[in-house]
């Protein structure tokens, strides 16, 4: 049991960027051919899993497989050469994914994100210029939140300046940054009327980028969700995507960020089940009580393993009809679309946080303790969407929802929603 | 392996009263409490806090009084077990056979090894066990034999779960004599042929050392062992007193995982961005469900606190079919509230203390590992059907170990 040691020795290092990829990427074609790519590729990162979490190893090589699968570029318009496959199938990659490894279901996710910012907001150049980075296999990672003030201001600035642009500040919960060649970042800049945020790509080799390999927390460990530090990197205009209009007006940014970290969700909690129903078969031993030979013939686990089941299968839809009705948001960006689609997907997010969360405890309820030693690490279901279910609170998703349904108000508009 | 038992224990001090055990209780809990995080993630063994809990003299709060204990009440034994398990449920967790040993003990042990054992209880000497066996195909399978040899009996076998035994001075287990039929032998851990092996490696519960014991041609006194096999069709309150302590032990999880919810939400979790208030003390939602939380603890707690009461009513007069059966049906509805409490605190503590929670330097989600593990430690969803079964036709609890 070396799984939860204290701190990492590599807190103080600072990691080597990500090698440019050594080919162009193979560039998908098809829906059909995203989910297939999706199920062969879960199938080879599953096998690794478990140790990858036991020994926190940083699934590098997994992501230069998965970058050269062309999956990362799914998302790319049509008219830019990608798939521009809908947000059902781009869910249900990220769901296969994680179910194989919830960690490198989750490393493309601010990827993703950062497409659909570059495809709502970006000037005709940047999309031409980092769709065709997509395309060939670069990675992007996010430097979004930050952490040490009980509040929700950012206070990472990008500096305007005679001898030129600079980025001054600290990032944490960097999901993908580690593994990234860029880096899109969330800063504010002083213009005329105040504070304005920006979305900045910044070059993972830059000068003055410090990616740290601090992420400590008990789930999703091999995400590297740690620090990225800015010390004056020097950034040009043409990277930089003004944000503050992204959520100005309503867009489908946040609804898109939102129903893959509902995919993760529903992905970890397929592998829960999927590893509950493998145990049952074969492991576990009937209760004295129910007078059976086989466990599997118990009555009251055989109720239980319906309700995870159909808890799943509820999630899984809500999921497929969230993505449809983002998809027709993207189609005609109006504030009642929008509003639709942030609901739908936060309906779909409540769903899956309970359907995960359910499925990844109730795998030991119903194969008792001898599930529980380490050889099997199981708990890693539980751990990884724990963790992850904690993005942004459940909670606040209900009063969303609730609201909208009882008065018609629309959600706040927001990268959570 | 540290050879404890070798060690001859100091005389513990001498508790005398209900009171006096929930004192002593607290005290040593505040204690415990400081190391538990630690302890929990570099999995260190907790003999010095074991030997300390000794020496409080809670290990012998349950022997009679005709042999010299305070003999408290259940519902004292359940919020014992309650208050130290808040502060570290493996900890608490380790004597549980004790309790449940001297409780077989007074039902069907004879004079000679209630005054001998109640008299080691007393001196300080600690009761193990060595649990069921692992890899056969039902919970009952036993290959473990007390078997007549010219020189003597002899215990061979190998057993699994063995919570306490790497702490124990006497290791009672379960064996098949040579006619087939099950007796509880019990032998010292010093004893020659006797290995605790450390192989323990559950995610929760896991400075419990609930490993393997192996049993090598023991040799066995014919006094230290219990025809457990005589007193089948006896009912008796062996399972519901060993109920009852895992139901304790639960609730002290739950409590414990609510006290560190509080302090994190009061102290450092930012309020969520659509809430418009400075606090997360303020946010409304998280207000909302720490009192569902407060809610339903305090119906375990209530629920606990009224089965130990019907084990202390049940246990005044010869124990019947009926009032045994009773007391299993009591102490099923606190197993179910105190699983369902424990498990419901220990995850939604994340829920409203937000990702920075999950950082390892607050080792928060030993809550959840330890209230997930221990609560297996058999299927609660049987308990709920003994429940409805009782209801619907009137039909008792099956007597055994874990009803």
């Amino acid at each position: 049991m070396e799984l939860r040691q204290t701190a990492l020795d590599t807190r103080h290092l600072f990691e080597p960027p990500a090698a440019p990829p050594v080919a162009p990427a193979h560039v998908i074609a098809s829906e059909s051919e995203a989910l297939e790519i999706a199920r062969t590729l879960a199938g080879e990162f599953r096998a690794g899993a478990s140790d990858r979490d036991r020994e926190r190893r940083l699934p590098w090589s997994e992501l230069d497989r998965f970058s050269r699968s062309g999956l990362w570029g799914i998302t790319v318009p049509r008219t830019y050469g990608g798939a521009g496959v809908s947000n059902a199938v781009l869910a249900e990659v990220i769901a296969t994914i994680s179910a194989a490894d919830g960690s490198l279901g989750q490393i493309p996710q601010n990827h993703f994100y950062a497409l659909e910012v570059l495809r709502v907001g970006g000037s005709p150049e940047q999309q031409q210029a980092f769709f065709a980075r997509t395309l060939a296999g670069e990675r992007f990672g996010n430097a979004l939140a930050e952490i040490g003030a009980r509040d929700f201001q950012r206070r990472t600035r990008l500096l305007r300046e005679a001898e030129g642009w600079f980025l001054e500040g600290d990032k944490f919960y960097c999901t993908g940054a580690l593994y990234a060649h860029w880096i899109p970042t969330l800063a504010m800049a002083e213009e005329e009327g105040g504070l304005v945020s920006h979305l900045v790509f910044v070059p993972r080799e830059a000068e003055g980028v410090e990616v740290v390999d601090d992420w400590d927390g008990f789930g999703q460990r091999t995400t590297g969700s740690g620090t990225v530090r800015f010390r004056r990197v020097r950034v040009e205009p043409d990277w930089v995507v003004p944000f503050g209009a992204s959520f100005e007006r309503a867009t489908t940014i946040g609804p898109v960020a939102q129903i893959m970290h509902a995919a993760i969700d529903l992905g970890i909690g397929r592998e829960a089940y999927a590893d509950m129903l493998a145990f049952v078969k074969a492991r576990a031993r009937p209760w004295i009580d129910s007078g059976t030979e086989r466990a599997v013939d118990d009555p009251l686990t055989i109720r239980e393993v319906g309700e995870v089941h159909v808890r799943l299968r509820a999630a899984e839809a809500l999921l497929r009809r969230a993505g449809r009705i983002v998809d027709q948001a993207q189609g005609k960006m109006t504030e009642d679309s929008v509003a639709e689609a942030s609901i739908a997907v936060a309906e779909a997010r409540i769903a899956t946080t309970k359907a995960g969360l359910l499925a990844a405890t109730k795998l030991f309820e119903l194969s008792g303790t001898s599930s529980t030693l380490a050889e099997d690490n199981h708990d890693r279901h539980w751990r990884n969407v724990r963790t992850h279910t904690l993005h942004d609170p459940v909670r606040w998703k209900y009063q969303a929802v609730g609201r909208y349904h009882l008065t018609g108000k629309r959600p706040p508009r927001h990268g959570a929603l | 392996m540290t050879a404890m038992s070798g060690n001859t224990p100091l005389p513990p001090r001498w508790i005398g009263s209900d009171g006096e055990a929930i004192e002593v209780a607290t005290a040593l809990a505040a204690d415990f409490a400081r190391e538990a995080p630690l302890r929990d993630r570099e999995r260190r063994l907790p003999f010095a806090e074991i030997e300390r809990y000794t020496a409080s003299g809670l290990g012998a709060i349950t022997i009679p009084a005709d042999h010299g204990g305070a003999d408290v009440s259940f519902v004292t034994l359940a919020e014992v077990f309650a208050i130290l398990s808040a502060a570290d449920p493996a900890l608490g967790q380790i004597p549980q056979n004790q309790f449940g040993v001297v409780a077989l003990l007074r039902d069907i042990g004879t004079p000679d090894q209630k005054r001998r054992f109640f008299a080691d209880v007393l001196a300080g000497r600690r009761i193990g066990n060595a649990g069921p066996e692992k890899g056969g195909a039902s919970m009952l399978h036993m290959k473990t034999r007390l078997r007549q040899t010219p020189e003597g009996l002899r215990l061979s076998g190998r057993r699994f779960y063995s919570t306490g035994a790497l702490f124990a001075h006497w290791i009672p287990t379960r064996a098949l004599d040579d006619d087939g039929k099950p007796v509880q032998v019990w032998v010292r851990r010093e004893d020659l042929g006797v290995e605790v092996i450390d192989d323990w490696t559950s995610f929760g519960q896991r400075t419990t050392a609930s490993g393997s014991v192996a049993f090598t041609d023991v040799p066995v006194e014919p006094g230290n062992v219990i025809p457990v096999h005589a007193f089948a069709d006896r009912p008796g309150l062996a399972g519901p007193v060993s109920q009852i302590i895992q139901a304790a032990i639960d609730l002290g999880i739950a409590r414990g995982a609510f006290a560190d919810t509080l302090a994190f939400v009061r102290e450092r979790s930012r309020p969520w961005v659509d809430s418009g208030v400075e606090r997360a003390v303020e946010d409304p939602t998280i207000r909302h469900s720490v009192g569902a939380l407060a809610t339903s603890i305090h119906a375990a707690e209530a629920v606990l606190r009224e089965a130990a009461g019907v084990l202390d009513d049940v246990a005044a007069e010869p124990v019947t079919e009926l009032s045994s059966a009773r007391a299993s049906l009591a102490v099923a509805e606190a197993k179910v509230l105190t699983t369902e409490a424990a498990l419901e605190a220990s995850e939604a503590l994340f829920d409203l203390a937000g990702s920075a929670a999950t950082r390892a330097g607050h080792n928060l989600d030993r809550h959840w590992r330890n209230a997930r593990v221990h609560t297996l430690h058999d299927p609660v969803r049987w308990k709920l059907h003994l429940l409805g079964n009782h209801a619907l036709t009137g039909a008792l609890p099956r007597r055994h170990q874990w009803n």
